[in-house]
């Protein structure tokens, strides 16, 4: 499934891939049960497979194998240090939301 | 897994650019043989194949598509509000410069590419000429086996009957079934052979070159 526009960007399919492969080298189908358990997101085969194409393209996302029914997928340095700036940023928005939140 | 959900997937897979099928192709159909072939996961799988061949960026497909969806818009616009005859044939004009000025990038797009070659850009443009009579070929068939009606606006503005109204029998005064029918082997004869013409121009331009461009 597509990320629906009322679900945030924690939703967004890169994130989500990225942060499944933080965890070491899994394939699509490993990640989509992961990113089901973990972030409640269904995503669909066709979504998964261009995140992972753009993924791969950008850098953030080796392939671990030759093209096959189950090949695996890791996160190359670049991927990790682009997670990481994702998520500090998701972090400083999620705390100053909070921050103005409490001070209704 | 039935074999009509792997003939299905089959078919879901076709849709990917052949580039992208032969690197992801088999962990995408493992994938969706897995699942359970939902309305969402086809439609899923469907958008983001599209998507896939716009960022392939097959010219035939890019301008294939907005060629059909723009006849498709029209048409619709004008079975819902009738255009007037003299919007009618100002939009008439701009539909063939549109389809033209396509026909040429596509040719010129298709040879610029690695695998291009000359026979490639002209079936390319032929490709996108089709695209672009497919909403109208679609409802003359659907008219000629009286599964549809259509709306015949004459050049006074008079609408002869309800339904769909096309745009080009727009101004043409009591068409008959058979001038319909007439059209149906006319039509795309023609914008084949329009097509292809300015599909090797397009072709031709990029291999040559347009001189006194200074950018060519």
């Amino acid at each position: 499934m597509a990320r629906k526009p009322d679900a945030g960007p924690s939703s967004d399919p890169e994130i989500l891939i990225l942060s499944s492969l933080a965890e070491g080298p899994k394939h699509g189908y490993a990640m989509k049960l992961d990113i089901a358990v973990f972030a409640d997101v269904d995503l669909g085969p066709g979504t998964l497979y261009s995140a992972i194409t753009r993924l791969v393209e950008n850098g953030w996302v080796e392939p671990a194998g030759t093209p096959g029914r189950q090949r695996p997928y890791r996160l190359t340095a670049l991927g990790q240090e682009h997670l990481r700036h994702q998520l500090e940023r998701m972090r400083a928005v999620a705390r100053l939301g909070f921050r103005r939140l409490r001070a209704i | 897994m039935n074999v009509k959900a792997r003939v299905v997937v089959r078919i879901l897979l076709r849709i990917y650019p052949s580039a992208w099928r032969a690197e992801y192709g088999h962990e995408i159909e493992g994938l969706l043989l897995a699942e359970r072939l939902s309305f969402s996961v086809v439609r899923d799988a469907i958008f983001n194949a599209a998507r896939e061949r716009v960022r392939d960026g097959e010219p035939r497909v890019i301008f294939g598509l907005t060629l059909f969806v723009w006849a498709l818009c029209w048409t619709g616009w004008n079975s819902v509000a009738p255009l007037s005859p003299s919007c009618y044939l100002l939009l008439n004009r701009f539909d063939q410069g549109m389809l033209l000025l396509a026909c040429f990038a596509t040719g010129y797009w298709t040879r610029r590419r690695p695998t291009g070659s000359i026979r490639r850009s002209v079936l390319a443009a032929v490709n996108v000429g089709f695209a672009s009579i497919a909403p109208d070929m679609i409802l003359l068939v659907l008219h000629s086996i009286g599964s549809i009606p259509l709306v015949i606006v004459s050049m006074s503005g008079q609408a002869q009957g309800h339904g769909i109204a096309l745009l080009y029998t727009r101004g043409i005064d009591d068409m008959l079934v058979r001038e319909i029918n007439f059209e149906l082997v006319l039509f795309p004869v023609a914008i084949g052979i329009v097509a292809s013409i300015v599909g090797l121009l397009g072709a031709w331009s990029c291999r040559t070159g347009i001189k006194g461009s200074g950018v060519w």
